[in-house]
């Protein structure tokens, strides 16, 4: 986390703990969640990045428990304006433990402009996880990586 | 001479000291953080949801494909000797596993026989999860040449001449279909996946035919898991500690005539210094999900692939979710659809539950450990894997701390939940 161009933190809920950084080379910016609690309405996740991203991750599972799979949804805007039409990928895993995700999480649709669905997520051990969320408009790719504890 | 005295009181002094420091159990604080209280909770049974439905068989739930399926299960006439059940591996008196290291059917095994006692919850079977669903893992077994060895054709046979079967299976499943009633099967062995006279046999059946079959071999499957559905975990020790925790009413005296020191001291080792609970975790003491822990295959065996090749297995079976046979739309087979299969699943194998675990020995998916001292002693080192990676880490526990942790696996135990009608061959 030497690399921060800038750090937020960010209460959803009153619970949960939103650091966020950029790494210049990469283009990678970080949110460190602590905790996952939030009502059905309001976002989990919220992250900001220096090119302007906002992303908002929205889950069925709230609050997300261990080994249940379920479905995110992931608000992407720009400028004020939704990123609609975007390539966007999900990966991830325990760095502490050295291994991915338990599923292969894919963004089936965008169910409204800016609005993409990801199926398939799920967590199975309690610990340190990382969520790297790939978004690409336009070259380069723009990537965001979320950790949070369960 | 003094100067040998002393040496050799000094060595007796480090002696006694590593002695000391191995077996002697610390008397650690026994109060819980709200942090230890909440993963303790997470274990009680009274944290584990209604086992979901599964949408692949719409029998799954039913009392009566369940009665079918009770009495198929400690049925030795499906087997190709007539002398092999599915209960001669999962029997009930040992929590339906076998006590055997390698299960033996029809001819030895090459997996140790897992309970089955609370897998329903599962939505893998097999060590490697090789099938997406209690029935179509029901199904395999069946037609295996070393376990009941009995082809699919020969068995829908069995099924359609005994009065009792056909009429318990018309009544789930609807009737048989006039071009199979009247199609003789008697003496044809028949399967697409047996040996070389019976797969062309199967090749040389019309495909309307071979779809009967396979239809009504599935539903046999899916009247296999709705039995196996009944089968859950009981009440333990561990589980009344649980509550007693959650009784503030109660003095610590009877919370610890519930569980004794050691056990204690073994609960806070597995939710803490053991790391146990990162996989074993939730209701059923498992998360479901595949991992490598560095066991050593047999010997003069190459390690397995595990999960790596499980997966691949599961997306290739007829039976499976996405299936012609299965009761689900494509859309509701997340399990399936979005497994991992990248090369970090190679040598992960299933996390077995905990419940029960001292009665379902020996441990591992070849039987390699044949205690739980040794399966403590086999994390507490995390040896090297031959293949992948270890994701365990050595766990340095003291002796006296590997016997507090096997005294807390010990209050897992439990008669089972479910009626013990259930537990015998239906009369």
């Amino acid at each position: 986390m030497d690399n921060l161009l800038f750090t937020e933190t960010k209460n959803v809920m009153g619970i949960c703990k939103i650091t966020m950084g950029f790494i210049s080379q990469t283009l990678c910016f970080f949110a460190l969640i602590t905790c996952t609690y939030a009502s059905d309405t309001l976002p989990i996740f919220k992250a900001n990045s220096s090119q302007g991203y906002i992303v908002r991750v929205y889950s069925d599972l709230n609050p997300i428990v261990l080994n249940r799979i379920h479905q995110w949804q992931l608000s992407i805007e720009r400028n004020n304006k939704p990123v609609s039409d975007a390539n966007v990928t999900l990966t991830g895993g325990m760095p502490n433990h050295d291994h991915g995700l338990p599923t292969q999480p894919v963004v089936t649709s965008e169910s409204e402009p800016g609005r993409y669905i990801v199926d398939g997520i799920r967590f199975h051990m309690p610990g340190l996880w990382q969520i790297i969320i790939n978004i690409s408009e336009t070259e380069p790719l723009d990537t965001a990586t979320i950790e949070f504890k369960l | 001479m003094r100067t040998g005295l002393k040496a050799l009181l000094s060595g007796l002094v480090v002696i006694a000291a590593w002695l000391a420091w191995e077996w002697v159990p610390w008397q650690r604080e026994t109060a819980w953080d709200a942090d230890e209280l909440r993963l303790i909770q997470s274990l009680s049974l009274d944290s584990l949801e209604p086992m979901q439905s599964d949408l692949s068989n719409s029998v799954a739930d039913s009392r009566k494909a369940a009665e079918f399926g009770h009495a198929l299960f400690f049925d030795k006439r499906l087997s190709a000797n007539q002398n092999v059940s599915c209960a001669t591996c999962h029997q009930p008196e040992n929590y339906y596993t076998d006590s055997l290291p390698l299960a033996i059917g029809l001819g030895p095994g090459t997996r140790h026989t897992p309970s089955l006692v609370g897998l329903s919850h599962s939505p893998w079977y097999y060590w490697d999860g090789r099938r997406d669903s209690q029935w179509s893992q029901a199904l395999a077994p069946l037609e295996a040449k070393h376990e009941q060895g009995i082809d699919r054709t020969s068995l829908v046979n069995f099924i359609l001449q005994d009065r009792q079967y056909l009429e318990k299976y018309e009544e789930i499943f609807g009737g048989i279909s006039f071009g199979l009633k009247n199609f003789d099967l008697l003496d044809i062995s028949a399967t697409p996946i047996g040996d070389p006279h019976e797969t062309q046999t199967w090749e040389g059946f019309d495909s309307n035919l071979k779809i009967e079959i396979s239809k009504i071999f599935s539903n046999i499957g899916k009247s296999l898991a709705a039995y196996q559905r009944l089968l859950q975990p009981g009440n333990s020790r561990f589980d009344d500690y649980t509550r007693s925790l959650q009784m503030t009413s109660m003095g610590d005296d009877l919370k610890n005539s519930i569980l004794s020191q050691q056990e204690v001291q073994g609960l806070k080792l597995f939710i803490g210094k053991g790391n146990c609970v990162d996989c074993h975790n939730g209701p059923l003491f498992t998360n479901h999900e595949f991992h490598n822990t560095g066991v050593i295959p047999l010997p003069d065996e190459l390690p397995p692939l595990g999960r790596f090749s499980g997966i691949r297995i599961a997306r290739e079976d007829p039976f499976n979710c996405l299936g012609a046979y299965s009761d689900a739309d494509p859309r509701d087979c997340i399990e399936l659809r979005f497994a991992r299969d990248t090369n970090d699943m190679v040598g992960a194998h299933k996390t077995p539950t905990l419940r029960n675990i001292a009665e379902t020995g020996p441990y591992m998916h070849t039987g390699q450990q044949e205690s739980l001292e040794d399966v403590i002693e086999h994390y507490n080192e995390a040896p090297t894997a031959m293949v992948s990676h270890n994701e365990a880490k050595p766990l340095k526990l003291r002796r006296s701390e590997m016997k507090q942790l096997e005294a807390f696996l010990r209050t897992l135990s439990a008669p089972l939940a479910t009626d013990s009608s259930w537990l015998n061959p239906p009369e």
